[in-house]
């Protein structure tokens, strides 16, 4: 289920949600007092879990702040324990994806949960993560979607392939791995859409930050890069906003050595003025202003007229579709462009079999979507 | 998860003088009332409950047996043998399962 967007608390749970996404910050709300009923705090973990906070509700109960009944502690425990459980079989396939591909020599960047809960939590018990997110350089994209579906490899499935041959290395966001019960994705930019396509991609591989699982070091991106993707991931993300983005934003900013004003100037020089700028909108909203601090000048950013209307792609249910066509703005070559336009409008048979469609479904779908939006 | 069973006829025996640690290797969280493992040779996570856990935490660092056990019947206030005999097949079967190490014998 969708997250809902968050909004200025009316009732308990909501209050709850927001002092869980500010948790442990300067200027953060209190938590809401008790006694609750447990259908309240039953509404409050499931709707935790669909924002993925709830390692925020658990540390929050760890260090007394969040004050429970035994048996509201117990099912807030129950689904902690299943959500680390989870998150460990992700760090054990981690170390084995990490093995293959630094064997083969291609570099990986560590993005999102696994690598935010070692670098910008105070204890990775606090952050869930539900899937195993790497960017790799294009130029050994397929190498490592080959690498990782080989039978003499990782052993993963590819369900949805890419639209034609090459198109992921070149214009893709992600292939999804199944890797047994885990999702593997394999990142070759932050977003999709148009402002997937503005990125200096080479400039995220130039400098990294290590950290350390089972005595095997990863990278991840340096705090500056961090700091971006955390307001691309804001931004873009997911649509609504899922609070555990606004809570990793707050985290990165407070806790990461990165300035501002230079993350503005690349997202600037990136053509994503307007992604930086929702992601402060969304913070401030999520937020208020106090707690957002110094990220209130993100959402005060000017905007440039092409950037929000390119925005406006990502802010629709048919945003699958929307995106797409919004990329063509900003694809660089008559060329490339057309290779584009041909992969959307014209999948392979191979990727229309896998998604279950024909080539005129495809296009009745996204004239359906778009018409409806 | 599981909670701690017997452990397996493979397991190793420990001593009393052997010194023990956390496995690197060992992926770990806390969890609210206990920790949860998940070792090399684990084929799911394990459960540590509360006051088990308290064992995690005194492996942070290389310990004698002998002190762990010492330890917790102080901290519990209970005999030696009573946390001894309680402690040995938890111990063995992290030990089987690579959660920790022997450092020293």
């Amino acid at each position: 289920m969708a997250p809902n967007d968050p909004a200025i608390p009316t009732d308990t749970v909501d209050a709850i949600l927001t002092a869980a996404v500010a948790h442990g910050l300067d200027g953060a709300p209190e938590w809401p007092s008790g006694p609750f009923d447990d259908d309240t705090i039953r509404r409050a973990v499931l709707r935790a879990r669909e924002h993925r906070l709830v390692g925020a509700l658990a540390e929050a109960a760890f260090h007394g702040a969040f004050l429970l009944s035994d048996e509201q502690l117990a099912l807030l425990a129950d689904y902690h324990a299943g959500a680390q459980s989870h998150v460990l079989e992700l760090e054990r396939a981690l170390g084995k994806v990490a093995a293959v591909f630094d064997a083969a020599g291609v570099e990986t960047r560590v993005l999102k949960g696994l690598a935010l809960a070692r670098t910008i939590y105070d204890d990775p018990s606090w952050r869930v993560a539900s899937d195993l997110d790497l960017l790799v350089p294009s130029a050994s994209f397929d190498m490592a979607v080959a690498m990782a579906t080989a039978s003499h490899g990782l052993d993963g499935t590819q369900n949805v392939v890419e639209l034609r041959p090459g198109f992921d290395a070149e214009f893709g966001k992600e292939a999804l791995i199944r890797l047994g019960d885990l999702e593997l994705d394999l990142h070759r930019t932050f977003v999709a859409g148009p402002f997937g396509h503005t990125i200096d991609l080479d400039e995220l591989f130039a400098d990294s930050t290590t950290f350390t699982v089972a005595g095997r070091t990863h990278h991840t991106l340096s705090p500056h890069f961090q700091l971006l993707h955390a307001c691309y991931n804001t931004a873009l993300g997911d649509y609504p906003v899922r609070l555990c983005a606004v809570r990793d934003l707050l985290l990165c900013h407070r806790r990461l050595d990165a300035d501002l004003g230079a993350v503005i100037e690349t997202a600037r020089r990136w053509g994503g003025l307007a992604v930086v700028q929702r992601a402060g909108e969304l913070i401030v909203d999520a937020v208020g202003p106090t707690i957002a601090g110094e990220l209130r000048r993100l959402a005060e950013l000017d905007v440039p007229r092409r950037e929000r209307w390119l925005l406006r792609a990502y802010l629709t249910p048919a945003r699958s579709y929307s995106r797409p066509l919004a990329s063509l703005a900003v694809i660089p070559g008559v060329r490339a462009r057309l290779r584009y336009l041909r992969a959307i409008a014209v999948p392979s048979r191979h990727y229309l079999r896998s998604r279950g469609w024909t080539t005129r479904t495809h296009l009745r779908r996204a004239i359906d979507r778009l018409r409806h939006d | 998860m599981t909670e701690p069973s017997p452990p397996t006829p493979e397991a190793e025996a420990v001593r009393g003088h052997d010194v023990l640690r956390r496995s690197a290797d060992t992926l770990w969280r806390r969890l609210l009332g206990g920790v949860l493992l998940l070792a090399p040779d684990m084929d799911e996570p394990l459960r540590l409950s509360q006051p088990a856990d308290v064992l995690w935490e005194l492996l942070a660092e290389a310990i004698p047996f002998d002190a762990l056990v010492a330890v917790l019947a102080e901290a519990h206030d209970v005999p030696a043998d009573v946390v001894r005999n309680d402690l040995t097949p938890l111990v063995e079967r992290l030990l089987a399962a690579g959660a920790i190490v022997v450092v020293r014998q």
